[in-house]
């Protein structure tokens, strides 16, 4: 098959959806399909893969508490335009096609089987509904909308009147299964993990911060390892008495370590207090064999399998996280358990599972559409 | 106004108006395109899985008890031979067969499960598609100018097509429980096809 994805966020930066893009397009060009990205971004950006085609520089937004680039423009339309007919796609797959931005515009322009997929569950999709009947015309093209999770299909039910069909976030499992710990883990005295930007209040640092100075006191080989953007030198001022040394900042780390880093420690922190969708990162934790302990959030839940497959603890309760780590820092039996039961939960969010529920959409929204494939 | 001012700005309302018709009918052609082959579709996959059912229901050693056999095949060839009708009341009953067998506590051969699961997320994404085109149809087709230039001309009003079609238990993605929420469902104008 010839498929055309369309990011709308710039390549070089971090972020799930692109994250989702990348490990959607190498697994299909894996089964032997003909996959093409456009993507915002220039020529010359480093490290950019061969399916990727760039669409030009992208205008920064700030979105949902981080940076997005978006664009939408004369010359992108044309860039757009271009692809369209150089690829000749059989299907073309748009992901948060909401206003401004390279995958609406592909909506836009593009005559024949589209497909979009529904990444977040709050507000931007909202906004969309507020553009209802001037978008309408481009979004009545779209033969088939994918969402997420069940949260974000209730979004487009509820804001865009439109169904959904849900398939989740995919996992390459064997890439974390296989991934070789950092130098010098895992170690004695209890390892915690924490990824995610620890200065946005919704990570939970403040939730694990205060888990922490209850657990420190009676272990005193304890650490947090921490991956992740934010200002080191003004969360170490803030940290309490004593925890500074029980705390290794690691900063923004590579996909790579990313998954050295979950093979490292003893115990997956998530503290969220609200606004996740999904929750892929404690997949990626199951993926490690690493036992979770995560915040009793709705999409946490539906994740670790009900509590099955990771501890579930009160949103915002240190006590309660603290409880919850100890128990299993204490137990190498029991995080031994939850890690068998993680990998089993994470099997059905395998890329080579997910990819196949992909296939599956894009043959019967090329059905649907109305147009054979070439 | 001179007469020529209201000449002219008769020519571009006229234009305007033409340009906004002639916009609304492609829209109006391309949805219907998108209903009839989203029903195509959807009718393929009906009888996938129906057909599914019966290959499962007649294989000797598939592991489905022997008592339900003659019921899941008369279940599956009523659907199969439906000329019109009770369209969805013999699909619905394929459906309750299905995971009559997906679920049965007596063992039933894997390769025979997941024909059948196969066939069931089949007909749950292309219900879900043909109704998304239904309903953009008929959004369309009952708003004000549309329906008073008649612009959909005599083709029939789409209809949705309900049937419960969730699957229970393992690595179903829709899981019931948030499949009963649907969209909402405009009205269309009353008009006889």
């Amino acid at each position: 098959m010839r498929i055309g994805i369309v990011c709308p966020y710039s390549w070089d930066i971090p972020g799930g959806v692109q994250a989702h893009v990348r490990d959607l397009a190498e697994k299909l060009i894996s089964l032997g399909h003909t996959v093409s990205v456009l993507a915002p971004g220039d020529e010359d950006m480093p490290g950019l893969p061969r399916y990727v085609v760039v669409a030009g520089r992208a205008v920064p937004i700030p979105y949902n508490g981080s940076v997005a680039r978006l664009q939408f423009g004369v010359v992108s339309a044309a860039r757009v335009r271009r692809w369209l007919r150089d690829g000749a796609f059989d299907v073309v797959h748009v992901h948060e096609p909401a206003p401004p931005s390279l995958s609406l515009l592909t909506c836009m322009i593009h005559d024949g089987p589209l497909v979009a997929t529904f990444h977040v569950a709050t507000v931007r999709s909202r906004f969309l509904s507020m553009f209802d009947t001037v978008l309408q015309p481009f979004l009545e093209k779209l033969s088939g909308r994918i969402a997420v999770s069940p949260a974000a299909r209730k979004v487009i039910v509820e804001h865009l009147g439109a169904d959904a069909v849900v398939i989740p976030n995919g996992v390459a499992v064997a890439h974390y299964a296989r991934a070789e710990p950092l130098p010098g883990y895992p170690r004695d005295g209890g390892t915690i993990g924490f990824i995610g930007r620890y200065e946005e209040p919704r990570k939970g640092m403040d939730v694990l911060v205060g888990a922490l100075e209850r657990l420190a006191r009676g272990r005193p080989g304890l650490r947090l390892l921490v991956a992740g953007r934010g200002e080191a030198d003004d969360f170490r001022a803030e940290l309490p008495a004593g925890l500074v040394e029980h705390i290794v900042l690691l900063g923004q780390v590579s996909e790579a370590d990313k998954a050295r880093m979950l093979r490292s420690i003893d115990v997956y922190c998530a503290p969220n207090t609200g606004q996740e969708s999904f929750g892929v990162i404690l997949l990626e934790a199951m993926a490690a064999r690493t036992p979770v302990v995560a915040s009793d959030l709705e999409p946490f839940r539906r994740v670790l399998d009900g509590g099955a497959a990771g501890e579930l603890v009160p949103v915002g309760d240190p006590d309660a996280l603290a409880a919850s780590l100890a128990a299993l820092l204490d137990d190498p039996a029991r995080r031994e358990r939850l890690a068998a039961a993680g990998a089993r939960a994470v099997a059905p969010f395998d890329w080579s599972v997910i990819v196949e529920e992909v296939l599956r959409v894009y043959e019967l929204a090329i059905a649907g559409a109305g147009i054979a494939p070439r | 106004m001179l007469p020529v001012g209201w000449l002219l700005a008769a020519v571009v309302v006229a234009v305007l108006l033409t340009m906004w018709v002639t916009f609304t009918l492609t829209r109006l052609d391309r949805l219907h395109a998108r209903v009839d082959a989203a029903q195509a579709a959807l009718d393929a996959q009906l009888v996938r899985r129906a057909a599914a059912l019966l290959h499962v229901a007649e294989a000797p050693d598939s592991g489905v008890a022997a008592s339900r056999r003659e019921h899941y095949e008369a279940v599956a060839r009523a659907a199969l031979n439906l000329v019109t009708g009770e369209r969805q009341g013999a699909e619905n009953a394929v459906g309750r067969a299905v995971s009559e067998i997906v679920q049965s506590p007596t063992p039933v051969r894997a390769d025979a499960v997941e024909e059948l699961r196969e066939g069931a997320a089949r007909v749950l994404i292309a219900r879900r598609f043909y109704n998304d085109a239904v309903r953009d149809t008929r959004t369309l087709r009952a708003r004000r100018m549309p329906r008073l230039l008649r612009l959909a001309g005599r083709r029939a009003v789409p209809q949705f097509f309900d049937i419960d079609d969730t699957l229970p238990a393992a690595a179903q993605p829709n899981p019931p429980a948030t499949s009963e929420t649907e969209p909402p469902r405009p009205e269309t104008a009353k008009e006889s096809s």
